[in-house]
């Protein structure tokens, strides 16, 4: 690839994985903490 | 087909549903990614213009796609929310808006590198730019008014009448480049001309194509599991919570207990929902 | 209003906002269209719809011969729409895409040429408006206008909207009639 270009289009890709990531992770990590807290409410109701 | 559509808007099937289908969608959604990646950055030839620089197309082509599309897919279900009362609906509109709103992002930031090395310039004001700007800050109005309101359901009305009235700009943003002199470029591959006759040589098109259709698997996949979410969250106390989602995930499928029995909710469960929202720590999203 | 049900008025309030809505930006956008518009065109600047010494965008194609570089980073070239031309000085940095045939936007003000005495547009800022088609070099080739075939139909002038350019040639500004 020419180099002159290289850094453009590289972050760009890179920017791309950041969003795909974030998008994967928070909605897991959001079940996470849910079920965690579903968890605790069902403990302290038995 | 209405019945097959009412069962499926019952969150414990919708539930079960997204489950089988999510991990399908983000597997394709990310093969057909990575081979499109790799066919954008190796494979495909450098433009006869705009040399390497032109392959940033194949993150900003879809990721621009995805902020209309989402747009429109926020806005329909806030008309069958607000029409319907549909509570489905509701957390689509919640549950679209953040993903919409980074993939807006992703499309602004890609287009800054790619118009630095080919116009000269990373920002100009033309309606383009401008327009999806706006529909950036039209999805920070949905996330923001959805965290202001305690009430889970008041929220989800009150972002369904942003997302309504938002939508008028998607055609803006779409035909801003035909209607007025703009510096970005006309569609290349969305618009009934480009369909007739081709403004992209095949050897650079199929990596765009992968991945476009890459980036829309993968949104519906991550969008079913917000909705999953969004769900259970809001009928934390209902009895097929405990069943399905914290049990065994696959196993009571006969046992349809839900907390709703039709479109409208009974004053008795939203008093409770609205508690129960207030005490729930609010994620980043 | 009363004949209807409580999901029924919902339904009606809800086409009235997005029609209400969708009808006021079509009203405002079509009396302000020239403010959405990011560049004028060298029709426009002929016709007298900038103020003079304004500084403003103008936007067209580069006509073929008639880049000529001068000492340092100076150039004159002449810009066109589909119909007129507009003389162009420039001294700076130009972006890579720039050259004969290609679609460009000057940031500049409407003076006249020192050296000449024309009505000429002094750009203090060059960006390259590249269009809508990609190919690889080979291609490009193998085509016989592969430098002249950018369209003079995206620098639309106002008053003149883009489907009256349907009829005009869609090559370069070199084929375009003269002004």
């Amino acid at each position: 690839m020419n180099e002159k270009y290289e850094l453009y289009v590289w972050s760009s890709y890179g920017l791309g994985a950041a969003v795909l990531l974030w998008n994967l992770l928070l909605p897991l990590w959001r079940r996470r903490a849910l079920l965690r807290s579903l968890n605790e409410a069902r403990d302290e109701g038995e | 087909m209405w019945t097959w559509f009412h069962r499926l808007a019952s969150p414990p099937s919708f539930y079960r549903f997204a489950d089988r289908l999510a991990p399908w969608l983000l597997g394709l959604g990310l093969l057909l990614l990575a081979v499109g990646c790799y066919g954008g950055l190796f494979i495909a030839p450098a433009d006869y213009q705009q040399g390497d620089a032109f392959r940033v197309i194949y993150v900003h082509v879809p990721a621009a796609a995805l902020s209309l599309f989402v747009y429109v897919l926020m806005a329909v279900a806030g008309a069958i929310a607000l029409v319907w009362r549909m509570k489905l609906a509701e957390c689509a509109v919640v549950a679209a808006a953040p993903i919409g709103a980074s993939f807006t992002a992703l499309a602004l930031v890609t287009g800054m590198l790619w118009g630095k090395p080919t116009w000269g310039a990373y920002w100009v004001w033309d309606a383009r730019l401008t327009s999806e700007l706006v529909l950036l800050f039209l999805y920070l109005g949905v996330i923001g008014l959805n965290q202001a309101y305690s009430d889970a359901r008041t929220a989800a009305r009150a972002c369904a009448w942003l997302a309504l009235v938002g939508v008028v700009n998607v055609p803006i943003v779409h035909y801003s480049v035909q209607w007025w002199n703009s510096l970005h470029q006309g569609s290349t591959i969305l618009s009934l001309e480009a369909v007739r006759d081709p403004k992209i040589s095949s050897s650079m098109l199929w990596p765009l194509l992968l991945t476009l259709s890459g980036s829309f698997a993968f949104f519906f996949a991550v969008w079913l599991r917000r909705l999953q979410n969004e769900v259970v969250a809001r009928e934390r106390g209902a009895n097929w919570v405990r069943d399905c989602v914290l049990q065994a995930p696959l196993a009571a499928v006969s046992n349809e207990q839900s907390g709703m029995t039709g479109p409208e909710l009974d004053p008795s469960m939203q008093s409770r929902q609205g508690r129960q929202r207030h005490g729930e720590p609010r994620g980043a999203d | 209003m009363s004949g209807l049900s409580k999901r029924q008025k919902r339904m009606a309030a809800v086409l009235v906002l997005v029609l209400g809505v969708g009808g006021a930006a079509f009203l405002g956008f079509t009396a302000f269209s020239k403010n959405m518009m990011y560049f004028y065109t060298p029709s426009d600047l002929l016709a007298g719809a900038a103020k003079e010494g304004a500084t403003l965008q103008l936007g067209g194609l580069v006509e073929k011969g008639s880049l000529r570089r001068e000492d340092g980073l100076k150039i004159v070239f002449v810009m066109a729409d589909c119909e007129k031309q507009m003389p162009v000085r420039y001294e700076g940095i130009l972006p890579d895409l720039f050259r004969e045939g290609q679609g460009v936007v000057a940031t500049g003000k409407l003076g006249i040429d020192p050296v000449t005495g024309e009505r000429t547009f002094v750009a203090s800022q060059i960006l390259a408006k590249h269009d809508e088609n990609y190919m690889p070099p080979q291609v490009a080739a193998s085509l016989k206008t592969a430098d002249g075939k950018h369209s003079c139909a995206p620098f639309k002038s106002l008053g003149r909207p883009a489907e009256n350019l349907a009829g005009k040639p869609m090559t370069a500004a070199a084929e375009a009639p003269r002004s």
